[in-house]
This record gives structure tokens, sequence and C-alpha cells, in this order.
């Protein structure tokens, strides 16, 4: 931590070139965050870009009062509601990656309809999850960046740990019932 | 059927889409270049906006060109040319201008 206020530091004193260490550092992470809530892979590289010029621009006013990552995670997530807010994609479907024509290296010794079956899953699971109430949707998708303990979540949210803990919860619970139905419609 | 409606199955379903979104995507390396490099254009521009001039600056230069007048006025006038050279003054009274009277009444 006194590391990084260090290289914090020494980035607003004038070293640009030692924030590429945060963005080696964050870069993937922010790019999972950002991922789970547009779900396509171009927006989310693009995001993710945007989240690390907005933190430079804002560095200034990084005070160490919170770690680094909170306040960057609060940043993506902010970027990212705001693209959400503008384009308006919270109602539009998400597309999968390899219907970009990248196909999966998973999927290749899989039967079509498997494949077929798995994608409208994923997809279906995907709209859900953009259909969370937003609260719900923020501590789930917070909950899957690897590394991210309850505490972190509750600091980047503003909300006490066991808030998250119940919205987590409640957002899984939902997405179960959601995906019980249409596995028995199947 | 009978394992579908088990909610750890379910779990695992949920587990697999959202691990899917976790896979590294090629040319990330790329992309951090790419925000490096934007990073460095905005240090750069904001150097130069730093170097622009604020109303602080356009102050102290006001302040220092008046002084730097004050000054050459106060010389001007200490050694008119008309005295030391014994020129006639009236000769010489187009190089006022007026200038030390508004600055210097004496």
């Amino acid at each position: 931590m006194k590391d990084l206020d260090k290289v914090i530091e020494r980035i607003l004193v004038g070293e640009t070139e030692l924030f590429r260490l945060l963005v080696d550092c964050y870069h993937h992470k922010v790019f999972v965050l950002i991922r789970g809530f547009v779900h396509q892979e171009q927006d989310a590289e693009d995001l993710t870009q945007e989240t690390f010029i907005n933190a430079f621009v804002s560095l200034g006013s990084f005070k160490g009062k919170a770690e680094f990552s909170t306040w960057l995670y609060r940043i993506a997530v902010n970027t990212t509601y705001s693209f959400l807010r503008k384009s308006q994609r919270e109602k539009m479907s998400p597309f999968l990656a390899s219907e970009n024509g990248k196909e999966n290296e998973k999927e290749k010794g899989k039967s079509p309809y498997q494949q077929t079956s798995e994608r409208q899953i994923n997809e279906f699971i995907y709209k859900e999850i953009d259909r969370l109430p937003n609260n719900q949707r923020i501590a789930f998708v917070l909950s899957r960046v690897d590394g991210m303990s309850q505490k972190e979540i509750a600091k980047v949210m503003g909300v006490s740990v066991s808030a998250v803990d119940s919205l987590v919860q409640r957002a899984k619970r939902k997405l179960k019932e959601k995906l019980k139905l249409i596995i028995d419609e199947k | 059927m009978k394992n579908r409606d088990n909610s750890s199955y379910l779990e695992k379903l949920i587990y697999l889409a959202v691990e899917r979104e976790k896979e590294p995507v090629s040319g990330a390396n790329s992309r951090v270049d790419l925000i490096m490099g934007r990073v460095n254009e905005l240090a750069i521009q904001s150097r130069f906006e730093a170097r622009s001039l604020s109303p602080r600056l356009a102050f102290l230069y006001g302040l220092s060109i008046a002084a730097t007048v004050l000054i050459g006025c106060f010389i001007g006038n200490m050694a008119l040319p008309a005295n030391s050279l014994q020129f006639s003054y009236e000769s010489l009274d187009f190089i006022h201008l007026n200038f030390t009277n508004f600055f210097l009444p004496f």
C-alpha cells in the first residue's frame, strides 16, 4: 500500500511512465469487472481504456483514504454505467464473443447442439444479470471479480458488508429461479 | 433431468457463464500500450496548459511591465538629454509624450 502511494506520488510529480505499473496490475481485473456489465469484449476493452484514462486524469483527487483498487473499481462502475445510460444497452441482448466470429477453444470438442445450447444458456444468464436491480447487479458482478472481498465490494458500493452479502444472495436466488424456468421449458 | 432441478447444477451454469467472461483476451498488451500512449499525450498536454497564461501569471506580467516602464521613466526623467548635452529643451520635447508627468509628476 505504501509502495503504491509512492508510485502515485511519483506519477503526480511527472513520472507518467510509472502509470504503466498500475495499468499492468489492474487491467485484467477492471476488464473482467466491466465485461460483467456489458458482456461484449470490444465494449469492455474500450471502457477499460476509458476507466484508466479517467483514473489518470483524476489521480490528483486520490487521497489514499481508500485503497487504490477500490477507488479504481468505483471509477470503472461509474464509467460503465454512464456508457450504459448513454447507449441504453441495458435493454439490448448481449452477444458472445464467439458470435463475432471468434470460436472458443473449449467449444471445439463439443457438438453443434451442445454449443448452441450452452450459448443460449449463457446468453440467457447475461440477459438476466442485466435485468437485476442495479444494486444487486453491481454486487453480483463485483463478487465475481477474482480476489475481491465482500469488504472491498462494500467500500466500492458504499454499503455495509452484510448488505453486500444479502444483495449477492438475492441476485443468485433470482438468477437461479429464472434459469430453472427456462431449463424446465426445455 | 432430476439433476437439473438441483440448485448446485444451476449455480454451476451461472458460474460457467461468468467464468467465460473472465477469459483473457488477445491483444491485452497492445491495449495497455494504447492506454499509456493516451496517458502520455494527456501528460504533455497538461504540462503545456500549465505553462499557458493563467490570470495570476497575466497579473504578474502586467506588474513587471508596469514596473519596467516606471523605472524607465524615472531614469529618463533623471537624465534628460536636454540637461546633459545642453540641447534646447524645446527641441526634444516630443520625447516626453507626457509619460513622465503622468507617472512621476516632479
